[in-house]
């Protein structure tokens, strides 16, 4: 492409997905901003549940390679096929680790994400 | 020039000069015969020689589109009679140079701006690959990812491309938001 603007590339999210572009981009600032206020509130890190986290965000990278199996063909021919592979999987991954650590400190402090 | 296809004998038949001539085939690709809208060829703006003047694709100079013999005229996308470029990535590549000239032109200046043919075609070549073909006027390969999308290579992501990438981006274009 001539200049890879990102405008340009927001439109072009948009057009293939819809409202789900904004409800992804809900959801990715809304897991940071939990992320936030929970790593706020504890003032540390808890690396049992990070660990949980991660496991559950192993799932999510499994899940965010079927869902693209599920849009088109997937199958690896070269180098870069894999890189793209392998970055489905990572971003899957990182933001279900991320919700899910914010979900289970919400969970331990029974009170959702807002409250004290 | 194609004039009739005996699909069960798998024969295409063309007119030559020297008559009707019949050419077996194991695959076809008919291109049917493409040329400006009426309006278009009705005007003053086409070529009058060469092998576009019954086309009637707009005159223009090839690296900047502007009309040969109209200068307040650009012609970008299929209807410029220039030798290669009739796809959106060609679209892309010449609107900012026709509106660089034009720019220049309103601002008293001068624009530098060349276009230099580049076309792309997501050619698939099996299911699940494809090879991302990018070249210029004259046929030099134009990688737009060099060392990350070779050219010639069958790669799924060219496949992801254009099955899930291209008809959004077009239609992102047409929106005049890409």
């Amino acid at each position: 492409m001539k200049n890879l603007d990102p405008m340009v590339f927001l439109a072009v999210l948009q057009e293939m997905m819809g409202p789900l572009l904004w409800l992804l981009i809900a959801l990715a600032v809304a897991g940071l901003a939990g992320l936030a206020m929970v790593l706020a509130r504890e003032r540390r890190i808890d690396s049992h549940r990070l660990v949980w986290a991660e496991a559950v965000g192993l799932l999510g990278g499994v899940a965010s390679l079927m869902l693209m199996a599920k849009v088109t063909f997937t199958d690896a021919g070269g180098p870069v096929d894999w890189l793209l592979i392998g970055v489905i999987f990572g971003m899957g991954a990182a933001g279900v680790t991320v919700l899910a650590y914010v979900a289970m400190g919400c969970i331990k402090h029974r009170c959702g994400c807002c409250g004290g | 020039m194609l004039t009739a296809i005996d699909i069960g004998r798998k024969v295409a038949t063309f007119s030559t000069p020297n008559g009707a001539a019949e050419s077996p085939y194991d695959f076809v690709n008919v291109v049917p015969p493409m040329r400006a809208p009426q309006a278009v060829r009705n005007s003053p703006l086409p070529w009058r020689t060469g092998p576009w003047a019954s086309e009637g694709w707009v005159e223009v100079d090839k690296a900047t589109l502007r009309h040969v013999r109209f200068p307040n005229v650009f012609a970008v996308g299929d209807i410029a009679g220039v030798p290669k470029g009739k796809t959106a990535a060609s679209v892309k590549w010449q609107v900012p140079v026709a509106l660089d000239h034009l720019v220049a032109d309103i601002a008293g200046g001068k624009s530098v701006s060349v276009y230099d043919g580049y076309t792309s075609c997501p050619l698939i070549t099996q299911y699940g690959r494809a090879m991302l073909v990018e070249f210029d006027y004259g046929n030099n390969l134009t990688p737009s990812f060099p060392g990350v999308i070779a050219l010639l290579e069958e790669l799924w992501i060219t496949w992801v491309v254009k099955t899930i990438a291209l008809k959004p981006t077009h239609i992102a274009m047409l929106r005049g938001r890409a």
